[in-house]
């Protein structure tokens, strides 16, 4: 028996069990919405994760070339510069003994306070450029410096200990490396400028510089460790 | 890592400098670590990793110059004020030396803290102009402040709000750390190779870190982890080296000069620092065992301020006929030490017999390790030495790195690298909660004195409580490993109490804890709503969980709720752990 009135089935019509499905009608809006909405998170999620890769990736590349640029820099206080630091300091205390010992002979040299001032500039000045040359000096070599400055009749007194102060730290300065160098060069006729010189306490500050007392430590490249110690006139009070 | 460069900052009393290190991707030792101390400063007469901490201040106040560019600009007699040694202005002492006579000389803790934070100012942008200058940015940097140990939270709250008027960041304790110096010197010593030590290894080591100021000691023992236990709270002085500079200037200046001419050296700061500068050179190598003078050189300048108030012709005359130098004889220099080294060879050695009465200590050995400025000191390095050598003949071992100077600042690096190398400390107070502690029957006899000045609080239904007691967290002196946590639960008195005030106390005793007890400070209150449990039957059914967590510079504080999961945090200081 045919039905031919209206069946339970749109249009009457059962549908064919070989047939293709019937594609889906149109969902309304609000329906289809979940679906895309994962897929677009999804996709946002892949696209976060490979820029978080790649965002890991350019910052280990960043610390890499920070590292490299950090080795780089020349203005970076080295362990070199470090243990020229420790010797400068040493020689700023021999430096001390030296002017100490220096003072000592020139008041057996003169009496009158301006000459003895001036006596003890120029024996400490001799004294370094004999005992920071070139070459190490012998002790006999401080006693001969003395003598020129101050005459044969003035003792300078015993210098063992400061002699062997100074070879070992010469010999300290040697070991370490580095270009170093004893810097007693001088702009004669300028005044001394405060931030690269430093006057002996006696000078007239504003008179021209006449004198490299004692030296710079200079280690090529960098500013000096130690300012040298300068002169101009003995200044009265 | 969070970070791409830890930076450290060592404000000193009489120097300060910085160092940084950059913080490579990946794990790095600390011996990979290459720490850039800079040594060159304007007008500085010697590369120092340290300026002068001086500032100089134009007419209206404003500082124009720092460090030594500072003290020429006072010696060129320009328009303005040089002023100096301020950290030590931050001392109780400070304030009080400021009434007294001598004046002149110091100043009050509100007074240092705005110089403080233009000095630290200056030093921060040449720290950033260091860092920046390789390419970083600010927010790569962590940085690093020492701080003394020995000083009070006071002090050292002081120092952070100078140091966030100074631009650092102060409010984030995880960018801005604050690190005692004897630990500073102690990770330095245990990590660095250039300090010589070779590790600090399982033997208990004291570290003395002697500065312009202050000397602080500190000991610690390596774990087996690598990390370090402290094993004593720090202790100290203020036995730094400015007073042996104080004692020139008081013992044998003045007098030599005479009151006028010493004044009158006194109101042109740039010479007197001048000629402190020599002493300090002279006061290095001076040699315990010195039997020449020592003499200190005094400039045209100086001579030139003195002269007209009679310095000149006085100096001649007590000093037969010398009066371009203050000639120091051995025995007078051997006093000017006296004072300052006799008690802190006292300090120490009463630090190590503490330490050795441990059997464990006593049968592995202690090291005394001594850093800091003061520590290049010849003269202290002997009588130390000496001392050691007679009182502990076996057994205790002194080590001096061959830049005592560094110690702090190195250790300060390689602690923000890694804060966590410190793993236990030792509590300086002891922490308490307050509380109101019911009354048993018969209680008034078991009650201490302390506790029955307390008061009463009587509540319907509940009995009687004692208000003001404090119930101890961590007991003084006991060793609270980093990051560890004590939980506590709270009941409020009433059934109708609408909130819950927690108070955390630090105390310096261990028994007898009532707010009362002298010295009891209240550190800070977590408030917590209970009101959603006003009507329980029950009080217990009201209670507020409490979680305090010590952590490396802090101690946290959670109140939670555990009904509605409401959670209060706040962190308070932990005394003897570098923060507030």
């Amino acid at each position: 028996m045919e039905s031919s009135g209206p069946g339970p089935w749109p249009g009457g019509t059962p549908p064919v069990p070989s047939a293709a499905p019937t594609p889906p009608a149109p969902a309304p809006d609000g329906a289809r919405m979940p679906w895309r909405v994962f897929q677009e998170v999804k996709a946002l999620r892949a696209e976060v994760r490979s820029l978080r890769a790649e965002q890991e990736e350019a910052k280990g590349r960043l610390d890499k070339l920070y590292e490299v640029v950090h080795g780089l820099r020349a203005d970076r206080t080295t362990e070199l510069e470090s243990a020229h630091h420790e010797t400068s300091h040493a020689y700023s205390a021999l430096r001390d003994r030296i002017i100490g010992h220096c003072r000592s002979a020139a008041e057996a040299a003169a009496e009158q306070p301006h000459y003895r001032a001036e006596a003890h500039v120029r024996l400490s000045a001799a004294l370094f450029r004999t005992v920071l040359g070139e070459h190490p000096a012998a002790e006999e070599d401080w006693h001969r410096t003395a003598a020129g400055v101050l005459g044969a009749q003035v003792p300078l007194g015993p210098v063992t200990d400061l002699h062997r102060h100074t070879a070992e730290l010469r010999a300290r300065i040697a070991e370490l490396g580095g270009v170093h160098r004893w810097n007693f060069e001088l702009r004669l006729g300028h005044v001394p400028d405060p931030r690269l010189h430093e006057v002996w306490p006696r000078s007239d500050e504003h008179e021209p510089l006449s004198l490299c007392v004692a030296p710079a430590y200079q280690v090529v490249g960098r500013p000096p460790h130690v300012r040298p110690l300068v002169h101009t006139v003995i200044g009265r009070v | 890592m969070k970070y791409r460069v830890v930076a450290a900052i060592d404000f000193g009393t009489h120097g300060s400098g910085f160092a940084w290190a950059v913080l490579p991707a990946g794990a790095q030792g600390p011996d990979q670590r290459q720490i850039d101390y800079p040594d060159q400063w304007d007008d500085a007469p010697l590369t120092y990793p340290k300026n002068l901490s001086a500032l100089f201040l134009d007419p209206d106040g404003n500082d124009r110059d720092w460090g030594y560019a500072a003290r020429r600009a006072g010696a060129a007699g320009e328009p303005g004020r040089l002023e100096h040694g301020f950290k030590m202005w931050l001392s109780p002492e400070g304030r009080d030396a400021a009434q007294g006579p001598g004046a002149g000389l110091v100043g009050t803790p509100e007074q240092a803290v705005p110089l403080i934070a233009a000095y630290l100012r200056r030093l921060r942008a040449a720290a950033l102009d260091r860092v920046v200058g390789g390419g970083f940015m600010e927010s790569d940097i962590r940085w690093c402040l020492t701080v003394p140990a020995i000083w009070e939270p006071e002090q050292r709250n002081l120092m952070r709000d100078a140091a966030r008027l100074a631009g650092f960041p102060a409010d984030d304790r995880d960018r801005l750390i604050l690190v005692t110096e004897p630990e500073a010197a102690t990770v330095y010593c245990a990590q660095d190779s250039a300090a010589g030590i070779g590790g600090l290894g399982s033997r208990a080591t004291l570290v003395v870190d002697c500065g312009g100021g202050t000397v602080d000691i500190a000991a610690y023992r390596c774990t087996a982890d690598g990390s370090l236990e402290q094993l004593r709270r720090p202790s100290g002085g203020k036995l730094g080296s400015n007073y042996i500079n104080r004692r020139f200037q008081v013992q044998v200046l003045a007098p030599r000069l005479g009151q006028a001419a010493f004044k009158a050296l006194e109101a042109a700061p740039a010479q007197l620092l001048e000629l402190m500068d020599d002493f300090e050179r002279m006061k290095t190598h001076f040699r315990g065992d010195s039997e020449s003078p020592v003499s200190i050189p005094i400039s045209l300048k100086a001579s030139r301020i003195i002269d007209p108030h009679g310095g000149t012709d006085r100096l001649a005359a007590e000093q037969q006929g010398v009066d371009d130098h203050i000639v120091i004889e051995p025995d007078v220099m051997r006093g000017l030490f006296h004072g300052t080294t006799e008690p802190l060879v006292k300090l120490v050695d009463t630090q190590i017999r503490e330490l050795l009465a441990d059997p464990v200590v006593a049968a592995d050995g202690l090291r005394v390790i001594l850093v800091g400025g003061f520590a290049q000191s010849h003269y202290v390095q002997t009588r130390l030495g000496l001392h050691l050598e007679r009182e502990f003949p076996a057994g205790v071992q002194l080590m001096i790195p061959p830049n005592p100077s560094r110690a702090v600042l190195g250790g300060a690096v390689h602690y923000a690298c890694r804060p966590e190398v410190v793993h236990a400390r030792r509590a300086s107070n002891t922490y308490a909660v307050e509380i109101s502690e019911r009354r048993r029957f018969g209680a008034v006899f078991r009650e201490s004195e302390a506790v029955r000045a307390l008061t009463i609080t009587k509540v319907k239904g509940q009995g009687a409580f004692r208000d003001g007691v404090l119930d101890p967290l961590v007991f003084m002196g006991e060793s609270v490993q980093v990051g560890s946590e004590r939980t506590y639960t709270f009941v409020p008195l009433t059934t109708d109490q609408p909130e819950v005030e927690v108070a955390l106390y630090a105390v310096p005793e261990v028994k007898d804890l009532t707010v009362n007890t002298p010295g009891a400070r209240r550190l800070g209150t977590v408030l917590v709503d209970i009101s959603e449990s006003i009507g329980e039957e029950k009080v217990d059914d009201r209670r507020v969980d409490l979680y305090f967590t010590f952590g490396g510079t802090e101690i946290g504080v959670a109140a939670v709720n555990p009904r509605t999961g409401e959670r209060r945090e706040t962190v308070v200081e932990f005394a003897g752990i570098p923060e507030q």
